[in-house]
């Protein structure tokens, strides 16, 4: 192999590589690649000393969030600008008692979804209104609240359930990836096809001329 | 002394550097396995694409910089091939840059460059979005592969020996890495918050990354190592000019 390698250019060379690493990572992509969308339902107990959050935080995608809630007597959501990771930390500061924290990351979908549990008290909204806007919903169809919400790569979505009862709120989300395409199959074939080609165009180019051709 | 023989010498050099089959399986390896870190996530954000995909691609850099770059500088002397070179009809100083270009700069510039073509080519509408945002995270890594590449060449001219270069290079990595990675231990454990900025700082990318993400940066962290990549390579050139002789 190395014996043919030597006698091309580094130009084709890396050409060759270069189009043998795009029909592998984009082989790879179809088999486990980004998926478009993702779903998450969660039910959680909430009640008048508990209240709920959820958090959709987009780490590397960004695209669009359909919550909906059942059950909750209030709905507030903040949209947080910055690193999702740095929520934690602000929970921190803002001195919010929190518990019962369940992560669950989608990679593929590149979006986590986090409930938390935390004690409800009466600044619990003003305290959230330091870390952005917080908008109440007042929509609600039979105790059915709506929200659709657009997140991007670098902020997330909070969403505050509170209710005045003993109960459970449920949550449901459907998250998909907006602003995201990729060479398909078939087309990676024909960019590798076009790369091998201008391969031993150089190749043959410089047998012609004796020049050498970097 | 026209551009050609700059050219033809430069020519020689970089062949020899970008032999076959290091390059290649290097290229593939890093080309392939890192734009697949990128599509088996749907980024959206050409910043976010373009630092997964370098940050492996760096190590990798980095090694082909220590083993090609410094220890194929040691081979040139301990064969006496830098002879042949010093005969050529150039100067000391542009010989010491030709050979900063072909065994530091035009490596690095490669092998950080495949991933991203092959983003370009495969995630087009993601990365167009802000071509000029992965342009800068692009240089950002080729200055920090390019400081590594320097300090290797230093200890290839000053030890002349493969074995103890390459030695040399691969302790030298470690202990920056360490140590921009100590720096802001301290400074966090002592309040210090000069000692934390310099310690970020000594990793370009992550610097750029963080104000790309509209973080708090401040200039002079955005400076360090691209001008510690200056002084390094006017140091390396002086060092080549007035100190370095072949036996």
């Amino acid at each position: 192999m190395s014996s043919v390698l030597r006698r091309m250019s580094v130009a084709s060379r890396l050409l060759l590589v270069i189009a043998i690493g795009l029909l592998v990572s984009s082989a790879i992509a179809e088999l486990y690649g980004a998926k478009l969308s993702s779903e998450y339902t969660r039910t959680v107990k909430v009640g008048p000393r508990v209240a709920s959050l959820l958090v959709v935080a987009a780490i590397t995608s960004s695209g669009r969030a359909e919550v909906t809630v059942e059950g909750a007597d209030s709905v507030y959501y903040v949209k947080v600008a910055g690193d999702p990771f740095l929520l934690a930390q602000q929970f921190r500061s803002l001195r919010l008692n929190v518990s019962n924290v369940r992560s669950n990351v989608d990679l593929r979908a590149g979006v986590t979804f986090t409930a938390i549990q935390v004690e409800s008290n009466p600044f619990l909204v003003q305290a959230l209104s330091l870390l952005g806007n917080v908008i109440p919903i007042s929509e609600k169809k039979e105790n059915v609240t709506r929200i659709t919400e657009s997140v991007a790569s670098d902020s997330s979505l909070l969403i505050v359930s509170t209710k005045d009862s003993e109960g459970e709120v449920r949550y449901i989300i459907k998250y998909s990836v907006e602003g995201y395409s990729r060479l398909t199959a078939p087309e990676t074939f024909i960019v590798s096809a076009i790369m091998v080609a201008l391969a031993g165009a150089i190749e043959y180019y410089r047998r012609l001329t004796v020049k050498p051709f970097l | 002394m026209s551009l050609r023989t700059y050219y033809n010498l430069l020519y020689i050099d970089v062949s020899d550097v970008l032999r076959p089959p290091g390059l290649d399986v290097l290229v593939l390896l890093v080309a392939s396995l890192g734009s697949a870190l990128v599509t088996i996530q749907p980024v959206t954000s050409p910043v976010v694409a373009s630092r997964i995909a370098l940050d492996p691609t760096l190590f990798a850099a980095a090694l082909f910089l220590a083993v090609r770059g410094s220890a194929g500088m040691a081979y040139l002397i301990q064969s006496g091939i830098i002879n042949t070179y010093l005969t050529y009809p150039i100067g000391k100083v542009p010989l010491a840059v030709l050979l900063a270009l072909s065994r530091v700069f035009i490596p690095s510039l490669l092998v950080l460059g495949a991933p991203l073509l092959i983003l370009f080519l495969l995630l087009g509408s993601v990365m167009l979005k802000a071509p000029e945002k992965v342009f800068g995270m692009y240089t950002a890594f080729f200055f920090q592969a390019s400081l590594y590449g320097l300090i290797f060449l230093f200890f290839a001219l000053r030890s002349r020996s493969q074995s103890t270069s390459g030695l040399l290079s691969v302790s030298a990595y470690f202990a920056y890495t360490a140590i921009a990675l100590i720096l802001p231990a301290i400074g966090r454990s002592t309040g210090n918050e000069t000692l934390t900025k310099v310690g970020e700082a000594m990793y370009l990318p992550e610097i750029i990354y963080s104000s790309y993400m509209r973080a708090s940066v401040e200039s002079w962290q955005i400076l360090l190592v691209p001008s510690l990549v200056t002084i390094l390579f006017i140091f390396v050139v002086i060092y080549f000019w007035r100190r370095f002789e072949v036996i």
